[in-house]
């Protein structure tokens, strides 16, 4: 199970030392999207409410923060040998949820931006789900990409 | 913030994971303006036209390609080499800081089909970089805009207009009365005006009565989410709008 092992954290905080107030944001890959093994010719969906699969980004920011996140993600996996398979995301393959107890997730299009404003909590929380389908004839190996999470604080 | 006293300032980088991230640091243009349904996007010519007062060309970042190893911070300086002719004023720039973890692994393929399949997570932050020379001041214009009712909310698209030397940095807040001069809502919420903006502001007018409705709107240069020295001070701008809801 090579992909039962998770990139532990992929961590970024930034502080603006400057100032009376430490302006700090931080955004977070915490766990790769995970299709794990797949079997040539089926396909492979991984909602973005899985608990262990679905790709997850944690974002922190002053509470009040408007905040924009864009997915910009990848039309096909390569392999080290060079080969590829299609990988899709539907509408409904993102999910925001703040970090805010009885907070409501949001559901939206990985492929369109959106916008946050951060009102009962500076943290929370975006998770990926999608779909691969290797062809019957899919060489084996292991295929990845990256997908990117850009947050802009306005 | 950046002075043009001092042309520098520093901002810190922690990694508090258990992985080194390899981080990316580069400066573009890019000012908050507001899409046909008020939501905030960032405007980001490669090549701005001269109206816009830009600093992305000579801010730069010291260094800008680091490693953060697990649990490290690390310290990056912003440095504005302006043109010596620069007038006075506010410049505008965006940080971009791209960190990346270490290599996908590649290995360990051993099952019946001997397919993995899996996407690392990169990460990409745009902040707001502000150089000022000299004097600099804000003054905010406000206009009604629009307004509509969207199932359980007002939502507002006020007129926002920055006619100063430096953008608007500041909060609105509200209060909805009622024909008898009651309060039955308020809203508050942090603005960037960096010179016209209409953004989308929403204030729940579940169970209201219809009929005639006096919104009173302020803005403040006040940033709970900033440091103090950061908006540029500004009389606060009273604004009276009124509506009739359904």
């Amino acid at each position: 199970m090579p992909w039962a092992r998770r990139f532990p954290f992929l961590v970024l905080f930034l502080t603006c030392t400057a100032g009376s107030l430490r302006a700090q944001v931080g955004v977070v890959g915490v766990r790769d999207l995970a299709f794990g093994n797949v079997i040539p010719g089926i396909q492979t969906i991984v909602s973005p409410s899985d608990p262990v699969r679905s790709g997850m980004w944690e974002v922190s920011a002053q509470q009040g923060d408007r905040v924009r996140v864009r997915l910009t993600l990848p039309a096909r996996l390569t392999a080290p040998g060079g080969s590829q398979m299609p990988v899709t995301f539907g509408n409904n393959d993102a999910i925001a949820v703040s970090d805010a107890p009885g907070a409501t997730p949001v559901t939206f299009n990985p492929r369109a931006s959106q916008n946050f404003r951060l009102v009962t909590s500076g943290r929370f929380f975006i998770f990926l789900g999608g779909r691969v389908t290797p062809a019957g004839t899919q060489a084996p190996g292991a295929y990845t990409a990256t997908a990117l999470l850009t947050v802009t604080v306005f | 913030m950046v002075n043009h006293r001092a042309r520098g300032t520093a901002i810190e980088l922690y990694n508090p994971g258990t992985e080194a991230a390899e981080v990316e640091i580069s400066t573009l243009f890019g000012v908050p303006i507001s899409d046909s349904l008020g939501n905030l996007q960032l405007y980001s010519p490669e090549q701005p036209d001269s109206s816009w007062p830009t600093a992305a060309g000579w801010i730069q970042a010291f260094p800008r390609r680091l490693r953060v190893a697990p649990g490290q911070r690390q310290t990056v300086r912003l440095l504005g080499r302006p043109p010596a002719t620069l007038a006075d004023g506010e410049y505008w720039a965006r940080l971009l800081v791209t960190a990346r973890g270490g290599s996908v692994p590649v290995s360990g393929v051993g099952d019946s089909s001997g397919i993995t399949v899996g996407l690392t997570m990169e990460v990409r932050t745009l902040l707001p970089i502000l150089y000022r020379k000299g004097a600099v001041a804000t003054r905010l214009s406000v206009a009604d805009g629009s307004w509509s009712v969207e199932g359980d909310s007002l939502v507002l698209r006020p007129a926002l207009r920055q006619t100063g030397s430096g953008a608007w940095l500041g909060t609105v807040r509200g209060a909805l009365r009622n024909a008898a001069g009651a309060s039955v809502g308020t809203l508050s919420t942090p603005l960037a005006v960096y010179r016209e903006l209409s953004p989308r502001i929403t204030l729940p007018v579940a169970g209201l009565a219809p009929g005639g409705y006096v919104l009173e709107l302020e803005f403040a240069t006040e940033r709970a989410d900033l440091p103090r020295e950061v908006p540029l001070p500004a009389e606060p701008v009273l604004h009276r709008w009124t509506l009739r809801l359904p």
